[in-house]
Order: structure tokens, then sequence, then C-alpha cells
């Protein structure tokens, strides 16, 4: 005859499923040595729980936590630091855009004064150009920078062009000599300074009669 | 019964709150392993300090209750491991038998308790004093939920078996 010891064990636990229940009750109305199992391990259920209520407990010394253990609650450090790591990515790239957007600013600020003086510089040619002679075929003198401009009958032909008196030409190029001076940017005071230089360099390539009161000036 | 009560896991207890609480409970735990009072005693401040050591990586994904046996249970089954320990205490008067060698005298139930296997002690334990489930008690000592059904029964049996002078 099968014997439901275990069951029996499961039973005490309250583990024992519904339906094998029903299965056991009804062995153990045919089977004395099952009868006797439960009986026992209900009883030695009983004592143990009697047994280690009464074991005597002497704790009254407490715990001695070594000195590095903290004892309560401990902070995450972590999270914190993490917060702390974002925030400070976050400042550092809004001042990087903020040195970003100022750099564009100073780069309009040259580019507007660039243009300013691309007009000056324009002036400022009108003023060269009326010291430039100009080589007809006739005449293969070398061109100099301050030659004056002679018409064939050896008259320095009036700039239709240039409307502007030689005074104030002249005042034009001090103004720009002006920018250049009070500019407080030394990056732009030397680009505007190197286009100066070059604006300088002025070559003649080809003139003739025709052009005498418009001279063609190529300058670098 | 000893209902086990465990606390809201998402509710934070301190060490000091948790000691007041569990300590008796760990205590028993352990001298149902160890079957020594000092032992047992040793492995209460052991486990806490472990817990204190440990507590960041407590995860709460048990009760502080079930954390605490299984540190406990890990200690004394290392503590037993230990091939020092059964010759200190040899001698010791937890491991000497109570009862005298005539047959008819009944043996006491903690004499028979120390003859069982540090297993049988630990499940009969968690059962019969804490109240724990099947499940949690295979949660404590890391068994299936069969192993711990038939280990169980096993225990009962050969307690029964020492009871009754069979053994």
């Amino acid at each position: 005859m099968k014997h439901y010891e275990q069951e029996i064990s499961q039973f005490v636990d309250s583990e024992l499923p519904a339906i094998v229940q029903k299965e056991l009750f009804a062995h153990l109305t045919e089977c004395e040595e099952c009868r006797n199992a439960l009986s026992d391990f209900m009883e030695m259920k009983r004592e143990l729980e009697t047994y280690y209520e009464n074991i005597e407990i002497d704790l009254s010394g407490g715990i001695n936590l070594p000195v590095e253990v903290k004892v309560g609650k401990r902070r995450n450090i972590y999270k914190p630091l993490f917060y702390l790591s974002a925030a400070a990515s976050i400042i550092l790239g809004l001042l990087f855009l903020i040195k970003l957007s100022n750099v564009n600013k100073l780069e309009s600020q040259y580019s507007s004064i660039k243009e300013k003086y691309s007009w000056l510089a324009i002036m400022y040619k009108g003023v060269q150009s009326d010291n430039l002679k100009i080589q007809s075929p006739e005449n293969n003198s070398s061109i100099s920078r301050k030659t004056k401009i002679q018409n064939a009958d050896n008259k320095i032909p009036v700039n239709k062009n240039n409307k502007e008196n030689p005074s104030k030409n002249k005042t034009v190029f001090l103004a720009v000599n002006k920018i250049i001076k009070h500019n407080s940017n030394p990056a732009i005071k030397n680009k505007l300074l190197k286009s100066v230089g070059r604006l300088q360099e002025i070559k003649v390539v080809q003139v003739t009669k025709n052009d005498f009161l418009t001279p063609q000036i190529i300058g670098n | 019964m000893n209902k086990t009560i465990l606390h809201n896991k998402k509710e934070y207890i301190s060490l000091p709150e948790l000691y007041e609480k569990y300590s008796a409970d760990i205590y028993k735990y352990s001298l149902s392993i160890l079957k020594n009072r000092e032992e047992a005693e040793d492995a209460v401040q052991e486990v806490f300090v472990r817990y204190a050591k440990s507590e960041n990586s407590f995860k709460k994904n048990c009760s502080y209750k079930t954390w605490l046996l299984i540190i406990a249970r890990n200690y004394c089954f290392n503590r037993i491991g230990n091939k020092n320990y059964l010759s200190e205490h040899l001698y010791s008067n937890d491991f000497s038998k109570s009862y005298s060698p005539d047959y008819d005298i009944q043996i006491s139930l903690k004499d028979a308790l120390l003859e069982l296997p540090e297993e049988y002690n630990e499940l009969i334990y968690l059962k019969e004093y804490e109240g724990f489930s099947y499940k949690e008690i295979a949660e404590v000592t890391e068994l299936s939920l069969e192993n711990v059904k038939v280990k169980l029964f096993r225990a009962r049996q050969q307690l029964r078996k020492i009871l009754k002078g069979d053994n």
C-alpha cells in the first residue's frame, strides 16, 4: 500500500493542494501508519514552536560596528555627482555658445568695416589715379607711381569720374587711417593694414588714348 | 506560530531598527545551524556588520528579514565548513548528549535537534518557528521548491525517529 507521509508533511504546512487533500483523507481512513504519522507531525509542530519561543537570548551587549561602517542611511553620492556633472556640462555648453556668438559678432563687425573700407579704398584709388602716367603707344616711358596723367596736349585732364576735389580725397584717405588707428581689435587692424598695403601696389596694365579721361587701372 | 513580519520592500529601515526587530530571530536561526550559543551570538554580530557594509548593494528585491537570514545562513555554513569548528566544539556542553544511556528515557526535543544535520535543522526552524512558506524558504536557502518539500519531509521523518528512539 502506498503511504502518504510526504503529503502529510505538506498538509501540516498548509501547502497541500486541495485535490490531493481529498486523496489523503480517503487514505487516512484506511491506513493507521499514516494516521500515526499525521498525529506525530502535528505534535512535533506544537513542541517546536514552544521550544523556539522559549530559547533564552542575551544580546544586551548589542553589536559593535567597525569604525569605518556608518550607521544609518547611507547617502548615494553618485546620483548628486551625476546631476552636478550634467549641470556643469550644460553651463560649459552655454558659455561656448556665447563665445561663439561673440566671435560671430566680431566677424560681422570686421565684415562691415571691411565693406566700408572697400568704398573708401575705391575713392583712394581715385586720388592715386591723378598721379599716374598713362603709357601711350608713342610713349614708352615707364610708369611711375607719381607720374601725372597727360593728354595729347600735355595737359593734365580732369578726371570726369572723380568729382571729388583732392582735398576731400585726402580727407577720405585720412579717415581710412583713422579707422585703422582707432580700431581696438588688433586682428581687424592687421587685416585692414594688409589690405591697404596691397592696394598701394597699383599696376597699370594697358591704357589707350580713349581711356585718357577715364584711365583703366587694374589694381592688385 | 510566529508569523514573519515582512516590511514594505520600499520602506527604508535603519540598522538599529533592524537589530531591534530581528536580532532574536537571527540568533535562533544561527543557533539551529551552529548548535552553540556563543557561536550564535557571534553570528548575530557578524550578520549585522556584514549587512551594514553591504547596505548599498541590498536591492530590496526581498524583505529585510530574508536578506538578513541569507547573510546568516552563508556565515553559519561557512563557519561549520571551517575544519577547526568541530574540534573547537567537540567537548562543549551544547554538543553533549543530555540523556542517559538508558533507552527507556525519552530524548528531549533539544537533544533531538542537535542530532539532526544542520540543513534539516535550518528548514525546521524556518518552517515551524518563522512560518515561512515553501517559496520563502526556497528564497533563503536557494533550494528549489520541490527540494524544500522533500527535505522538510525528510527532516520531520528523521526527527520523529530520533524522538521515538528509532535512530
